[in-house]
């Protein structure tokens, strides 16, 4: 790289590609930079919405540069990104799971969002447990969401199994290979899910022991969540885990097959926030689509039929919005399998229904630092091991053997030590040490595995 | 000179200084050099697996190809038949498909519950009530993944087969014959050694293109390997040395197998450069042996194309849940690519990137092929080395140097995936392909005499003007087929366009269609497809064109 003949070629075509590919970009469009794990068709209404909200408030052109990513990959990026430097580049994190917005916020990347008291009121600071916005306004939930199972009517009743209503259903003997589950380092829904199945348990330990119990029934884990939401579709596995509207969009396409449950009690709804991000290049354009994203005809795009004058034009988002005020403005025109989080007697309406289970937030924030990592080591790395292991565990029926298959790694069997190596695995400077953590764990499930299997 | 020394730095800067400075990351831990990373790379049970499934799996695609190109290249370069030019054509079919297009399909008819189970249990031959079905891909899908690649690569295969097999000299095994040699002996002892060069061309693109494929294993979701590990962890911009350790390990071994498979393989034997004097012998086949043959392509080429029509039917289909054939069609899906912003504005990237890279590549490829076959200037064999060498290296990998090329704070940081990628992926895209382009052109201008230019520099000609007005009009057909294919692998690029594109205004066709798969909507994957087929088109146009000009040279193209 010493030669100046190399170096003014590279200049040469650096500033010649640079030239060609230079975004046209007029004085009066302001751009905006939002990284988003919410899929394409949530990104085309919102974006078309926006752009006639802001030419009519504002009276000038916007133009949304989207982002997509996994959640998970978001968080990282940003991780990685600020570290490096004060300004990234970015606007506005938008969707992706509470503990996600939690964690950023706590690392300080979120600035509070300027919010009139009337948006404030109509979004509780906490639902059943939950949060549902962060008390200095770092975050603000803006669509709400449970958790369940999608399945397929058709190939359960055909192996004679009966359709799930609990988590524990997923963990039985007889889903053995039935399962599409997704990967929860990829995906904040995913992740979850995952948590829903802990915060279901009594105890960290036995929360860990249903879940692993589920994840060894497994056919396959899948590296995001619309991959797994596909596989009953698809053929793939008559089973998946699914966030609500993934779930219902499928089931509401093909009713006499498909058919998508929430766990009554078992699941607890979470918001998939926004939030402005520290030195963001257009603060005032990031506010302004943090407060129009709260606002009732936004949040009424999210649950609204496609054709309904205030709703979406070319697709149906099917999610719940978080505003209370838009269930009685708008309520009776929702798509038909909205629900609404704060009617009365919501509480575990049933498979179809409400999700209400009420959590304590530290303890999930807890469980969220670690739970996919340790998945990853015991399920995801190690998956042929624990689908032999579980198989083994099913045929001998021996509660030893069952005891041993649920065994934690020493630093993580006690909600104590997951908040110590929760520390460690959050922390930047530390990677090094992150690494080994999981190296460590992903060592220990397979000797664990193997010694099940061939004793 | 100056040409040559600005070929040579444009390969120095977006070839060499990438690889350098992947290569250097993997070396430092917590500020210093040390060999810690690879320590920890060696003690890890995990990627030990993962390293040997990812050997296995180039070696299963690799083995398979042998297996089915060879055969079908024997088949139509030595014996004649009804319908022969017509199978040789259907038979690249294969290759306008991106495998990990064809990977949806994949799933939707060989998945436990897929449409292949569903057409059994309509036979009789299943029970779904009885016992769980068998599941075709497997556990994890090796085996998915290595027949997917295999039935993308073989049509390479055959093509290296093909032309090497053009050129033994029948002399040869006539000589054999004549000694008393049977057919089988001969085929061993004479045909076989002298393909080896041909067999090795071939296997060597094979293998490094499974060795280092992100995008099928990630369709089929079987990410038991390292590509994909390294692919995820870029994703997240993780810049820990572990990664680019994991990518030197990557790229020592499938260096150290090229360097040994030429070795072992690849050595010219004196025999082989001797041009054939006399047409092959071919041997005539009768009806039965003619349907055999039909039988033989056929079956090949109907494998090879299921993932197509798959993919056709996912694009058309309305709904198609636990049935053989979709239960409704419609075009709504096909049409939505160019209602749609964001899939519509895709095509229209991906356009934009492989016209330039093409265009780049066909000055850089009929320059650099010039200077090597026609002038004596020195180094001339390094130019070829150099220009060649990506062929060695994956995409992959080059990309994870371009990611560090270009970080936060670089001199080119404003042409990385997070500013506008344009610039990074047409260098990508021309630095990953000039091989193609330089091994066409180059096959062309041997076949040219040179005492042609001479004729025009003695009429007072410049050479430099020789070579424009005489020269590059006589290979005009291997300049268009050669920049044909080079267009429409840049269109369907998987590696680069996966990592260095990020921003959604900026996603080529592959990216976009790599996104909905994890849109989430329930019409994402039928959109996917859609853009799929919109692909195959166009590739398949490409590449009938490419056939037209180029008939059998084509093979020439798909050579290391």
């Amino acid at each position: 790289m010493k030669s100046p003949i190399l170096w003014s070629c590279l200049l040469a075509v650096s500033l010649l590609l640079g030239a060609c590919g230079g975004e046209d970009r007029s004085a009066d469009t302001d751009t905006l930079v939002v990284l988003t794990p919410h899929n394409d068709a949530i990104q085309a209404e919102f974006a078309r919405a926006f752009r006639a909200h802001y030419q009519a408030t504002i009276g000038r052109e916007v133009e949304i540069d989207w982002r997509p990513m996994g959640s998970r990959e978001m968080l990282e990026l940003l991780r990685n990104s600020y570290a490096r430097t004060e300004a990234p580049g970015y606007d506005v994190v938008f969707g992706g799971g509470e503990n996600v917005f939690m964690a950023l916020a706590e690392a300080g990347l979120l600035v509070p969002a300027d919010l009139d008291a009337d948006t404030l009121a109509q979004i509780p600071a906490r639902h059943a447990g939950q949060p549902f916005r962060d008390p200095q306004n770092r975050w603000i939930g803006s669509a709400v969401s449970g958790f369940g199972f999608l399945y397929r009517t058709d190939l359960l009743e055909m192996r004679g199994v009966a359709p799930p209503t609990k988590w524990e259903d997923l963990g039985a003997p007889a889903m053995y290979d039935m399962l599409a589950l997704a990967d929860p380092t990829q995906s904040g829904s995913v992740a979850a899910a995952y948590e829903m199945v802990i915060l279901s348990a009594p105890t960290w330990e036995q929360g860990w022991a249903k879940l692993l119990s589920i994840m060894g029934n497994a056919k396959k884990f899948l590296d995001s969540a619309s991959k797994s939401a596909d596989a009953p579709r698809m053929g793939e596995a008559p089973v998946a885990m699914c966030i609500d509207f993934y779930g219902q969009t499928r089931a509401v396409a093909n009713p006499d097959k498909l058919r998508f449950a929430v766990p009554s009690g078992q699941s607890a709804y979470s918001t998939d926030p926004v939030g402005v991000l520290k030195n963001a290049p257009g603060p005032a354009v990031a506010q302004e689509f943090v407060r129009f994203v709260l606002s009732p005809d936004a949040q009424a795009l999210w649950a609204l039929p496609k054709g309904h004058p205030k709703g979406p034009v070319e697709y149906e988002l099917g999610r719940q919005p978080v505003r209370r005020d838009v269930y009685e403005l708008y309520g009776k025109d929702f798509l038909p399998w909205t629900v609404n989080p704060y009617a009365a007697g919501e509480p575990g309406a049933g498979t179809d229904g409400g999700a209400n289970m009420t959590v304590d937030p530290q303890y999930r924030l807890t469980i969220s630092q670690v739970l996919g990592r340790l998945v990853k080591a015991a399920a995801i790395d190690n998956s042929a091991g624990l689908r032999a292991a579980k198989k083994r565990v099913l045929e001998s029926n021996d509660p030893a053997l069952l005891a041993e298959f649920a065994r934690l790694p020493d630093n993580a069997d006690t909600i104590e030590d997951l908040r110590a190596v929760g520390a460690i695995l959050t922390d930047e400077s530390r990677k090094g040490d992150a690494d080994r953590i999981l190296t460590d764990w992903q060592r220990f499930f397979r000797d664990k595995y193997a010694s099940i299997v061939a004793p | 000179m100056l040409l040559a020394a600005f070929i040579a730095a444009f390969l120095a800067a977006f070839f060499l200084a990438p690889l350098g400075l992947v290569i250097g990351r993997g070396f430092v831990y917590q500020d210093r050099v040390s060999f810690e990373w690879f320590q920890r790379i060696f003690t890890n049970e995990i990627l030990r697996e993962e390293f040997v499934n990812t050997l296995l799996l180039a070696c299963a695609a690799t083995g398979l190809s042998v297996l089915l190109g060879v055969p079908l290249a024997l088949l139509r370069g030595r014996t004649r038949f009804r319908g022969q030019s017509l199978l040789g054509v259907l038979v690249l079919i294969p290759l306008i498909l991106p495998p990990f297009v064809g990977a949806l399909a994949i799933r939707q008819i060989f998945s436990q519950y897929g449409v292949l189970n569903m057409y059994l249990a309509h036979l009789g031959i299943l029970d779904f009530r009885a016992a769980a079905p068998p599941d075709w891909l497997l556990e994890g899908g090796f085996w998915g993944v290595a027949i997917l690649q295999t039935l993308h690569l073989f049509p390479i295969m055959y093509l290296n087969t093909s032309a090497a097999l053009a050129n033994i000299d029948p002399a040869y095994t006539q000589a054999a014959r004549n000694l008393g040699a049977g057919p089988l002996r001969t085929f061993f002892r004479i045909t076989l050694p002298l393909l080896r060069p041909g067999l090795f061309a071939g296997g060597t693109i094979v293998f490094i293109w499974a060795f280092t494929d992100i995008g099928t294993p990630l369709m089929l979701q079987y990410n038991r390997l390292i590509p994909v590990t390294i692919f995820n962890e870029l994703k997240t911009i993780d810049y820990s040395g572990k990664v680019f350790a994991l990518v030197f390990v990557l790229l020592s071994a499938s260096v150290g197998l090229y360097v040994m498979g030429k070795f072992v393989f690849g050595r010219s034997i004196g025999a082989e450069s001797s041009k054939a004097s006399t047409a092959a012998e071919t041997r005539p086949l009768g009806i039965l042996g003619t349907l055999l043959a039909w039988v033989g392509f056929g079956s090949v080429v109907l494998i090879a194309i299921l993932p197509h029509i798959g993919v056709v039917l996912i694009a058309v289909a309305d709904e198609w849940t636990g049935t053989i054939l979709p239960e409704a069609y419609t075009w709504r899906h096909l049409a939505a690519v160019f209602q749609d912003q964001a899939t519509y504005r895709s095509i229209l990237n991906s356009i934009k990137y492989a016209g330039v890279a093409t265009a780049v590549d066909v000055v850089l490829g009929c320059v650099a092929a010039w200077l090597i076959v026609r002038s004596r200037i020195w180094g001339r064999g390094v130019l070829d080395s150099l220009a060649m060498l990506p062929l060695a290296v994956p995409g992959l990998i080059l990309a994870a140097g371009y990611i560090i090329l270009t970080v936060r704070g670089s001199l080119l940081e404003s042409i990385g995936p997070l500013g506008n990628p344009f610039g990074i992926l047409v260098i990508a895209y021309s630095v990953r392909r000039l091989p193609f382009m330089l091994r066409g052109v180059a096959a062309g201008l041997q076949q040219v005499p040179e005492s042609l230019e001479e004729a025009a520099r003695n009429l007072g000609s410049r050479p430099a003007g020789a070579a424009l007005r005489i020269t590059v009009p006589l290979i005009a057909a291997n300049i268009i087929a050669a920049g044909v294919l080079t267009f429409s692998f840049a269109m369907l690029e998987v590696s680069d366009s996966l990592i260095l594109a990020q921003r959604q205004v900026h996603f080529p066709i592959t990216k976009m269609i790599y996104e909905l798969f994890n849109a989430g909507t329930p019409q994402a994957v039928h959109m996917a497809a859609a853009l799929g087929v919109y692909g195959m088109f166009l590739l398949g146009g490409t590449m009938a064109l490419a056939t037209l000009l180029l008939g059998r040279r084509l093979g020439a193209i798909f050579r290391a």
